[in-house]
């Protein structure tokens, strides 16, 4: 996505980059810090590069002090850095994981303080995060430094309309299609064409649009924007076609009576 | 659940592994075959039985392992 923004390198959406100047706000006042991040969101790419840069397989061990494993695409890794341990690519926090990702923060302290587990700073941030839409994660595998960061496509509270929202790529906006029209047709066959009618009862219209290829069907509703094409017996079509008469008297309408067999057999 | 599969390759260099850490002093090397997928801070890990087998170990906490995690990529710099 576009609209990324940056801070000390690291890649943040707007939303996130608020809450870090928040902390940031917070940490100068309360501790005479300031807050420096060291990583952010992680393309996929980079989430491979840096896996590989940590982890190697079995046959590359090749004596070296091993701190934990990983398995990825069914391969066993053995992690030969000890800066830290790495998601497998596509599980990490650091790629986006819906509305979710990930900050890894230190502070311009001596000890670099919220980073270190058990510091007064760290203390403070881990009980204080969700201030800041985070929730303090890394503590469960030793990172002090690492937070889930969430809602990272909310729109920056006071912004100018379009100044501070980033939203996800946009999905293509389906087509509503109103439920209540139908596109019937009969199971009478006639050289593989069925007899087919728009239908929607609710506003009392009952229109035959003649025969047409079986195979057709579908392509037939979306085009008359029905949810689907539905086969019926001669008989339902029959109903269907009284239902929408009595529906059409009782709201007034004067519904056209087309005889099913003057509408032109299509491709004759 | 961590993925426990390993192949002989695997086997061996785990044990490999921690034969070298128990020769370095540890009596009991744990391996996290995984790190805490759940959240709990704990993860199956590879260790050794009495015969220098390798076996698994279910729910270590990471701190009894040889995990480590030093951030050493942060880049500690007093900048105060």
């Amino acid at each position: 996505m576009s609209g990324y923004v940056y801070r000390d390198g690291a890649r943040l959406t707007p939303y996130m980059l608020y809450q870090v100047e928040r902390l940031n706000a917070d940490l100068k006042r309360l501790f005479g810090v300031e807050v420096r991040v060291t990583y952010g969101i992680r393309l996929h790419q980079e989430q491979i590069d840096i896996f590989l840069q940590r982890y190697v397989t079995a046959a590359n061990v090749r004596g070296r002090k091993v701190y934990d494993t990983r398995v990825w695409k069914g391969v066993r890794y053995y992690r030969i850095s000890n800066a830290g341990t790495v998601a497998v690519p596509g599980y990490s926090d650091h790629e986006i994981q819906g509305t979710d990702s990930a900050l890894d923060l230190r502070d311009t302290g001596r000890d670099a303080g919220i980073a270190t587990m058990g510091s007064a700073r760290s203390n403070w941030l881990r009980a204080n995060c969700g201030k800041y839409d985070m929730v303090a994660t890394g503590f469960q595998f030793g990172e002090a430094w690492h937070y889930k960061i969430r809602n990272i496509y909310k729109a920056v509270p006071g912004a100018p309309a379009g100044g501070g929202a980033t939203t996800p790529p946009a999905a293509p906006k389906k087509r509503r299609k109103p439920m209540t029209t139908a596109v019937v047709y009969t199971n009478d066959e006639q050289d593989k064409n069925r007899s087919g009618a728009i239908v929607d009862l609710s506003n009392g219209v009952f229109e035959p649009f003649g025969w047409f290829p079986v195979s057709y069907a579908d392509d037939l509703a979306q085009a008359y924007g029905a949810t689907s094409a539905a086969k019926v017996t001669r008989a339902h079509y029959d109903a269907l076609k009284s239902a929408a008469a009595r529906r059409a008297s009782l709201l007034g309408k004067v519904q056209v009576d087309i005889n099913d067999e003057d509408v032109p057999k299509i491709g004759a | 659940m961590a993925d426990l599969s390993v192949t002989q390759e695997d086997v061996s260099v785990i044990r490999d592994i921690l034969l070298r850490e128990k020769s370095e002093g540890n009596p009991n090397p744990l391996l996290p075959a995984d790190v805490d997928l759940d959240g709990d801070g704990t993860a199956d890990s590879f260790g050794l039985d009495v015969n220098d087998q390798v076996i698994v170990v279910p729910g270590v906490r990471l701190e009894n392992t040889l995990y480590e995690s030093e951030g050493d990529d942060l880049n500690f710099k007093d900048e105060s």
